[in-house]
């Protein structure tokens, strides 16, 4: 009887250890935050935090630079890691070598100081790699401010992202497309559709597993994103000028370490979670499966 | 038709040349800045093979900042969490791969959806956690997350699920008890998973930069990208010993994709990311 029972306990034995973990870990500061958001510096319970976050213009400015951010990230960098993945897999490509696939993936396992560190000198104003080399070409007069001015920031950022997703976006289709069986193409092409009603009609919508899943990591990067710019731009006040490169969890860092106010940070770090899990909402609606 | 296959297969390598470049750029861009004086940074920049062979930013490097000590504890504390996720995520696949029990759909649910709580919730009130339990300024808020990783479970049950259940129920009736059946047959089986696992957590941690920023406050105690943008700060004007800096902590990383083997490696990755 008592070996019975024990062997009735064994799997929850074998897999307790994440839910404790995460029960202490996870779950507790998760309530526990919530908690917090609601109570001012003395503990008493109130909206305040919420209501200041709410109308706070620098939180604001911070989302929609990741809105931003995550628009630049899913039709510029996921478009061209498509291209690519297509390209590698076409037929006039012939056998690639795993050197291929490691290159693709190193910048994506390259730490943010490490980026921050060469990027700074790529983008700098005097002497900076690309505009001497802007300039060498005569394509730019002067020098552009890549890092300092507002309208430059964002696609500063954006190139950035691009050198470090796009080779790992690019194998993550790459390996969806090979999933696609080629008698598919053939059948297509057998009924008479081109190139581009191929794509358009069989390719497309058989990678959607995998975009579903690349879009959701874009989406959710871009409203997590602070350490290349930390390292980008040594913070005074204001993230970038006019606070161009101030992103969420930038600001909710600040607020907790710089000014002091983490009942206000905790609020907001649920502002942006409920933000953020409306967007994969809508994402996923606009993903779903439509028969 | 033929000429216009030739043309393509021309013209795809090009590109491809082109964006293997664009990556490996940068790294070089590196390599040579960490060797290049920097009067000569200065005034050829897009100069690659320096004229002047210098290793005086090493020995800047080396005197700013406790670099060896900083090396050392960045490659603790990600040895340790990849360690310790790696046996956790193979206990837990294990627990729900071998047994039939009830809950079972439901507690895997329960994993999963933890995926969807973004963390941003939870870095105030994780910092005020780890500060009541006196656990401020230690590697334990470095090694935790990764332990509670739902991916890592995920991936290693979709592996371990495909051990042939009569190898289990052999081991049992030659006498094995569970926990053998686990380190005897489970994880030598499941090593593709397992391993992935471990190489990814390593990476991570090796890499991560947002908690030990929050978390550390000793410069002995600092890992490397802390150190390293301690380095950054000081020195507004000159590049080289951050750069050199970057390159030596770039090297665990590049020796371990070169060495499990890029094509197993990238391969295991990608089919844990098809089927999530």
């Amino acid at each position: 009887m008592k070996s019975k029972t024990k062997r009735k306990l064994q799997p929850y034995l074998f897999i307790s250890p994440f839910f404790i973990l995460y029960a202490i870990f996870g779950l507790y500061p998760t309530v526990s935050g919530f908690a917090l958001s609601l109570q001012d510096k003395a503990g008493q319970f109130t909206m305040s935090n919420y209501q200041k976050v709410f109308a706070d213009q620098r939180f604001w400015k911070a989302i929609s630079n990741a809105a931003v951010y995550m628009m630049g990230s899913i039709f510029i960098i996921l478009p061209v890691a498509l291209i690519a993945a297509l390209m590698l897999n076409s037929k006039y490509m012939g056998k690639k070598s795993g050197i291929v696939s490691t290159i693709f993936f190193l910048p994506n396992v390259t730490s943010v100081i490490v980026i921050g560190i060469v990027f700074k000198l790529v983008l700098r104003v005097n002497n900076g790699l690309l505009n001497t080399a802007l300039q060498t070409l005569h394509m730019i007069d002067r020098p552009i401010k890549f890092l300092s001015d507002p309208f430059w920031a964002m696609p500063s950022i954006l190139l950035i992202g691009t050198w470090r997703f796009f080779g790992v976006n690019s194998l993550y289709f790459l390996s969806g497309l090979q999933g696609i069986p080629a008698e598919l193409g053939e059948a297509a092409r057998i009924d008479g559709a081109g190139k581009w009603k191929e794509f358009w009609y069989i390719t497309l919508p058989l990678l959607k597993p995998i975009m579903t899943y690349i879009v959701f990591m874009a989406i959710t990067g871009s409203f997590a994103m602070f350490g290349e710019v930390l390292t980008l731009v040594q913070n005074g006040s204001s993230v970038g000028s006019r606070d161009s490169m101030l992103f969420p969890v930038i600001y909710l860092y600040n607020s907790m370490f710089k000014n002091n106010q983490s009942n206000r940070a905790a609020a907001m770090g649920y502002v942006i979670a409920v933000i953020l899990l409306l967007i994969t909402s809508v994402q996923r609606w606009l993903f779903r499966d439509k028969d | 038709m033929k000429k216009k296959r030739f043309a393509l297969n021309i013209v795809f390598h090009l590109v491809l040349l082109i964006a293997v470049c664009a990556i490996i750029y940068p790294f070089v861009f590196m390599i040579s800045g960490a060797f290049k004086t920097d009067f000569e940074m200065n005034r050829h920049i897009t100069q690659l093979i320096p004229r002047e062979i210098t290793l005086d930013h090493f020995h800047t490097l080396f005197e700013s900042i406790p670099f060896i000590t900083q090396f050392l504890n960045s490659f603790f504390v990600a040895v340790t969490a990849a360690i310790l996720t790696v046996l956790i995520d193979g206990l837990v696949a294990y627990g729900f791969t071998r047994f039939t029990f009830r809950g079972r759909g439901a507690l895997m649910t329960a994993i999963l959806a933890t995926m969807l709580i973004p963390p941003q919730v939870l870095m105030v009130p994780q910092f005020q956690m780890y500060k009541n339990l006196h656990l401020f300024g230690t590697y334990v808020p470095l090694i935790i997350p990764s332990m509670i990783n739902a991916f890592g479970i995920f991936l290693n049950c979709q592996i371990m699920g495909q051990i042939p259940r009569d190898l289990y129920e052999s081991a049992m009736i030659d006498g094995y008890g569970e926990l053998q059946i686990f380190a005897r047959i489970a994880v030598p089986l499941s090593k593709a998973g397992l391993g992935i696992q471990g190489v990814l957590t390593f990476m991570n941690t090796w890499n991560d930069f947002m908690t030990p920023l929050i978390y550390l406050n000793e410069e002995q105690r600092y890992t490397l990208p802390i150190g390293l943008m301690r380095l950054q700060s000081f020195y507004k004007i000159s590049y080289g010993a951050p750069l050199a800096g970057a390159l030596l902590s770039c090297i665990p990383v590049i020796l371990i994709l070169a060495i499990v083997g890029q094509k197993y490696f990238i391969q295991g990755l990608m089919a844990g990311a098809v089927k999530g």
